[in-house]
C-alpha cells in the first residue's frame, strides 16, 4: 500500500513537471527610449522623451498591423535606505493605425481622460509622432531636501491573438516592446515651485 | 519534537512558495488575465519550478553518489551503473526519435499554416482593393485639378468645393493644400468612406470629395481585418514553433530525468541491501556480531537479507554459547588442575611422541625435578635418570603396543635409595576404538607403605609364632606337672600316665620342630643352583604331580620356540607347586587350571590361570607377604616362598584377574644371557 502511494505521488510530481512547460516565456523587443529631457515650469514638470522604434515594428506598420504604445511617466523621490517614493505619475497611450488598402494613417492619443485623433499623410510622419512624447506632471509637492528622478517606460501591447490560440498558448508574450529609462538624480527648484 | 521539525520545514516551504508567487505576480505583467488566474498560474509556475529543481537536485545527488561509488568501487556500483545506463538508453532512444519527429512535424505544420500561398487570395484582394482606392483617389484628385484650372469635367459622385481660409480642425492634407501642396486622403466612416483631394487654387484650395457606398467600405474594412489577422498569425509563427519545440524538449527532459530517477531509485533499492550486507560481512569478519542489516522490501532481496540477519543472530548465539562453554570448560580445567596439583599421586601426561606435556606437583616432588625441566622432557630421558631395570623392561614392553591400561609396581633408584612405585599407564582416547591421543601416567611411592606393611606383617608373624610356640608349651607343662604329681603321689596309674604324658610331650615337641623347620626353610632358603632348563619340562614335571588329583582339570598351552632358561629346577618346581596348591584350594579342588608358556623380550612367562573366585584387589598387594593367608589352617608362607624363589631368579610374579573368573599368576623369568638365541624345537 505504501509503495503504491509512493508511486502515485511520484507520478503526480512528474505530471507537475510536465505542466511546467506552459510557462516558458518568449520575448522580442529591441526598441528603446533614446532621450529624456525635462524642465520645471513653476510646480509642473514638462517631460519630453523619444522612442526609437525597431525595424520590425516599422515593417509591421507598413504591412498594415496596428500598434499601441503605452507610456508611463513617473516622478520618483530617491531614498537611500527606504524604498523610493513615487511622487507623481501619468500614463499616455498612443495608438498607430495603418490601413494599407486605403493608405490611411491615423494616430490616437489617450491622456488624462482625453482622446485625440490625428490623421497623417504618410506613415513616416505617423511613426515620428508615435515615438515622440511630451507630457507634463502638474501640481507637484516638492522639497529642496530630496533628490528626484524621472522614469519613463514604453510598452507595446501586442495584437490580440486568435481566440483558440490565445486560449491554448496564453503564455505567449502580450507585449512586443518594453523599454524603461530613467534620468539622473536632480533637485527641484522649490522657489520656482512655491505656491 | 519529532513532528515539530517537519512541520516547521513544511510551513517554511509554503511561506517561501507564497512569497515567490507574489513576486512573480508582481513582476510578470499578465494584465490581460484576472487576478485569481494570475495567482493560480504563478503558483503553479512556482510549484513546478520548485519540483523541477527538486528533481534535478535529487537526480544530481544520486548521480554524484553513483560517481563517488564508482571512484571508491563501492559494492554494487557496477550493477547500478549498468541499470542506469540501460534505463536512460531505453528512454533516450525513443524520446529522441519522438522529439525529432514531433518537432519536425510541428515545424512543417506551422510552415504550412503560415505559408504565403495560403494568404494569396487575401493578398490579391488587398492589392485589388488598394488599386481601386488608388484609382478613386487619382480620379478625385484629377477632378480637383480640373476645377482648380476652371475647366469642368463630368465626374459622377464627386463634389467640388472651394475654401479660401483653412478651418480650425483642418487636417494635415488641408493645411498642406493651403501651403500649395496637393494631395489626397481616405477618411474611413461607417456611413461610407470619403475620398478627399485638395489642390491649391489661388489663395484658397479646391476640395474634391467622393463618398463611397457603405457596403464597399464595410467589405474593404473586413478585407483589411482578414489581412491583419493573417499578419498576426505570421507574426506568431516563430514563437509558436519555438514554444512547441521547447515543450517537446521539456517533455523529453522530464522523461529522461524521470527514467534516470527511477533507475537510480530501483538500483539503489537493490544495491543498498547488498551494500549493507557487504559492510555487515566486514564487521562480522572483524568480530562485531551486534549488527543487523535494515531492509524494508518484502521481495527476494528482503528474504535474503532477513536470512542473513537470522544467520548473524544464530552466529552470535553460537558464539555466546561457545564463550559460556569455554568459560565452563576453563572453570572445570582450573578445578581439575587444582585437584591434580593437590593429590598425592604423581601425574604425568605424555603426547604421542613421548614428550611430557603436563606434570603435577606430587610428580615433580617424587621425581625430584623442577617444573621447567619436566615440561617438554622426553620420557626416555626421564627413565634413564632412575636407573631402574623394572622401568626399562616396562617401557621396552610398551614400545609399539596399543596400550589401554597397564599397572605395575616397579623399583627405582631415586634420591640415593631404592624406592617402590606403583605405576598406572592409561592410553587417553576419545572412544574405545579410536587411537590414543597420549598417555596418562599415574604413580605412587609405595616405599613407606610397603615398609609399614612389612613391619606389620613381621609383627603378625611374631605374634603367631609366639602363639604357635605357646600352644604346645601348655600341654607339655600340663603333662609334666601331671607326671610330677603322679610321681610324688606314687599313684598306681603312674606308668600309664607317664607313657601318655611323655607321648604328648613328644608330639608337642615334634610340632614345635616342624614349626621351626618351616620358618627355618623360609628364612634360610638353600642357595639356588642355576642350570639351563626347559620351561616346558618344568611345567610337565609339576603337572604330573597333579594328574588325577581330585576333580581338577589341567590344560597346558605352549608357544613354539620357547628358549631354555637358567634356573634352579627344583626350587622353581617348588614355587610352581605352591602356586598350584593355592589355586586348587581356591577352586575347592574342582575346576580348570590352564598353564600357558610364552616368551617375549628376553623373558619367559609361565601363567597359571584358575577359574576360582579370584582375589580382591586389596589382597593382591599382601598376597606374597609371609604368613598372609585367608585359608583356615594355612601358614601363609606358600606364596611368600614362591615369590622369594622367583625373585631370587631375577624374575617376578604378576597377579591379575582371569576372564571371566579366577586369577592368573604369571611367573616371569629372564632367559639369561647364555641362553639368548637358544630355542627349543
Amino acid at each position: 500500500m505504501n509503495n503504491a502511494m509512493t508511486l502515485i505521488c511520484k507520478a503526480a510530481v512528474v505530471l507537475f513537471f510536465a505542466s511546467a512547460f506552459l510557462y516558458v516565456p518568449v520575448r522580442g523587443d529591441a526598441s528603446d527610449i533614446t532621450t529624456i529631457t525635462f524642465r520645471q515650469v513653476n510646480r509642473d514638470i514638462i517631460v519630453n522623451a523619444s522612442l526609437q522604434f525597431d525595424q520590425k515594428i516599422i515593417d509591421d506598420l507598413n504591412a498594415g498591423l496596428s500598434k499601441e504604445i503605452i507610456y508611463t511617466v513617473d516622478l520618483i523621490r530617491n531614498r537611500n535606505l527606504l524604498p523610493n517614493e513615487p511622487i507623481k505619475g501619468t500614463v499616455v497611450v498612443k495608438s498607430l493605425y495603418s490601413n494599407p488598402i486605403k493608405r490611411e494613417y491615423v494616430g490616437t492619443v489617450l491622456w488624462d481622460q482625453r482622446k485625440t485623433d490625428k490623421r497623417f499623410k504618410d506613415i513616416s510622419s505617423m511613426i515620428a509622432w508615435g515615438g515622440d512624447l511630451q507630457v507634463s506632471l502638474a501640481d507637484i509637492d516638492m522639497d529642496n531636501e530630496s533628490e528626484y528622478f524621472i522614469r519613463v517606460s514604453a510598452e507595446s501591447r501586442i495584437f490580440a491573438l486568435p481566440s483558440v490560440v490565445d486560449l491554448l498558448f496564453f503564455f505567449l508574450p502580450k507585449t512586443e516592446l518594453s523599454s524603461v529609462k530613467e534620468t539622473n538624480l536632480f533637485r527641484l527648484n522649490t522657489q520656482q515651485g512655491a505656491k | 519534537m519529532n513532528i515539530l521539525r517537519p512541520l516547521l520545514i513544511t510551513l517554511g516551504l509554503i511561506i517561501g512558495l507564497v512569497l515567490v508567487t507574489a513576486l512573480q505576480v508582481h513582476f510578470i505583467k499578465l494584465k490581460s488575465l484576472d487576478a485569481i488566474t494570475r495567482f493560480l498560474l504563478a503558483g503553479l509556475l512556482t510549484v513546478n519550478i520548485a519540483l523541477l529543481l527538486t528533481l534535478v537536485f535529487f537526480v544530481g545527488k544520486n548521480l554524484y553518489r553513483l560517481f563517488m561509488d564508482m571512484r571508491h568501487k563501492a559494492p554494487g556500483y557496477k550493477f547500478r551503473t549498468k541499470l542506469v545506463t540501460i534505463f536512460v538508453t531505453l528512454i533516450m532512444i525513443p524520446s529522441l526519435f519522438l522529439f525529432l519527429a514531433a518537432s519536425g512535424l510541428a515545424t512543417d505544420y506551422f510552415n504550412r499554416l503560415f505559408s504565403p500561398q495560403l494568404n494569396e487570395p487575401v493578398s490579391t484582394a488587398v492589392d485589388l482593393a488598394r488599386s481601386f482606392y488608388d484609382y478613386e483617389r487619382e480620379r478625385v484628385l484629377l477632378a480637383a485639378r480640373h476645377a482648380a484650372k476652371g475647366s469642368y469635367v463630368s465626374s459622377p459622385g464627386i463634389f467640388i468645393n472651394r475654401l479660401s481660409d483653412p478651418p480650425a480642425n483642418a487636417t494635415d492634407l488641408l493645411k498642406e493644400g493651403f501651403r500649395g501642396i496637393e494631395g489626397a486622403e481616405v477618411i474611413s466612416r461607417s456611413q461610407g468612406d470619403i475620398i478627399r483631394a485638395v489642390v491649391p487654387a489661388g489663395k484658397g484650395v479646391i476640395i474634391a470629395e467622393i463618398v463611397l457606398p457603405p457596403e464597399m467600405s464595410r467589405r474593404a474594412e473586413k478585407l483589411r481585418m482578414t489581412h491583419e489577422d493573417h499578419l498576426k498569425r505570421v507574426h506568431l509563427k516563430t514563437p509558436l514553433n519555438l514554444n512547441f519545440i521547447l515543450l517537446l524538449g521539456f517533455l523529453t527532459l522530464i522523461m529522461v530525468f524521470s527514467a534516470l530517477w527511477f533507475a537510480l531509485k530501483i538500483s539503489r533499492d537493490i544495491t543498498t541491501p547488498i551494500q549493507g550486507l557487504a559492510e555487515a560481512t566486514e564487521k562480522i569478519a572483524a568480530g562485531d556480531l551486534n549488527i543487523q542489516v535494515q531492509v524494508t522490501s518484502r521481495d527476494e532481496i528482503g528474504t535474503f537479507v532477513n536470512s542473513f540477519n537470522q544467520m548473524v543472530t544464530q552466529l552470535k548465539e553460537s558464539k555466546l554459547s561457545l564463550e559460556r562453554a569455554y568459560l565452563e570448560s576453563d572453570t572445570r580445567r582450573l578445578y581439575l588442575e587444582n585437584i591434580l596439583q593437590n593429590i598425592t599421586s604423581g601425574v604425568l601426561f605424555l603426547d604421542n611422541n613421548g614428550q611430557i606435556l603436563t606434570s603435577n606437583r606430587a610428580a615433580r616432588e617424587m621425581l625430584g625435578l623442577e617444573e621447567d625441566k619436566v615440561a617438554g622432557m622426553d620420557y626416555r630421558k626421564l627413565i634413564t635418570l632412575f636407573r631402574s631395570d623394572d622401568l626399562m623392561h616396562m617401557m621396552r614392553d610398551m614400545e609399539g603396543q596399543d596400550i589401554r591400561e597397564i599397572k605395575r609396581e616397579i623399583k627405582v633408584n631415586q634420591g640415593g635409595g631404592l624406592k617402590t612405585f606403583r605405576i598406572t599407564i592409561t592410553g587417553i582416547r576419545e572412544s574405545y576404538s579410536s587411537s590414543a591421543l597420549g598417555m596418562l601416567v599415574v604413580f605412587d611411592d609405595l616405599t613407606d607403605i610397603i615398609k609399614a606393611q612389612k613391619s606389620e606383617a613381621w609383627q603378625e608373624v611374631a605374634r603367631r609364632i609366639t602363639h604357635e610356640i605357646k600352644n604346645p608349651l601348655t600341654p607339655i607343662r600340663l603333662s609334666t606337672e601331671r607326671l610330677m604329681r603322679k610321681w610324688k603321689n606314687r599313684d598306681e596309674d603312674f606308668g600309664a600316665v607317664f607313657e601318655k604324658s611323655t607321648q604328648t610331650i613328644i608330639n608337642e615337641v615334634d610340632s614345635l620342630r616342624r614349626l621351626v623347620d618351616i620358618f627355618s626353610k623360609y628364612g634360610r632358603m638353600p642357595e639356588i643352583a642355576p642350570a639351563p632348563a626347559d620351561p616346558a619340562e618344568l611345567v610337565e614335571s609339576v603337572v604330573n604331580l597333579y594328574r588325577g588329583y581330585w576333580e581338577v582339570k589341567i590344560e597346558v598351552v605352549s608357544e613354539a620356540g620357547i628358549p631354555k632358561v637358567v634356573i634352579d629346577f627344583e626350587q622353581l618346581k617348588r614355587a610352581m607347586i605352591n602356586i598350584m596348591d593355592n589355586a586348587i584350594e581356591a577352586m575347592k579342588q574342582n575346576g580348570l587350571i590352564t598353564i600357558s608358556i610364552g616368551s617375549s623380550a628376553g623373558n619367559v612367562f609361565i601363567s597359571i590361570a584358575d577359574n576360582g573366585p579370584g582375589i580382591p584387589d586389596e589382597e593382591k598387594e599382601s598376597l606374597f607377604l609371609p604368613h598372609f593367608s585367608k585359608r583356615k589352617g594355612g601358614t601363609g608362607l606358600g606364596l611368600a616362598i614362591a615369590n622369594k624363589i622367583v625373585t631370587d631368579h631375577g624374575g617376578r610374579i604378576i597377579i591379575r584377574d582371569n576372564n571371566p573368573a579366577g586369577s592368573v599368576f604369571t611367573i616371569e623369568i629372564p632367559v639369561g644371557e647364555q641362553n639368548q638365541g637358544e630355542k627349543n624345537g
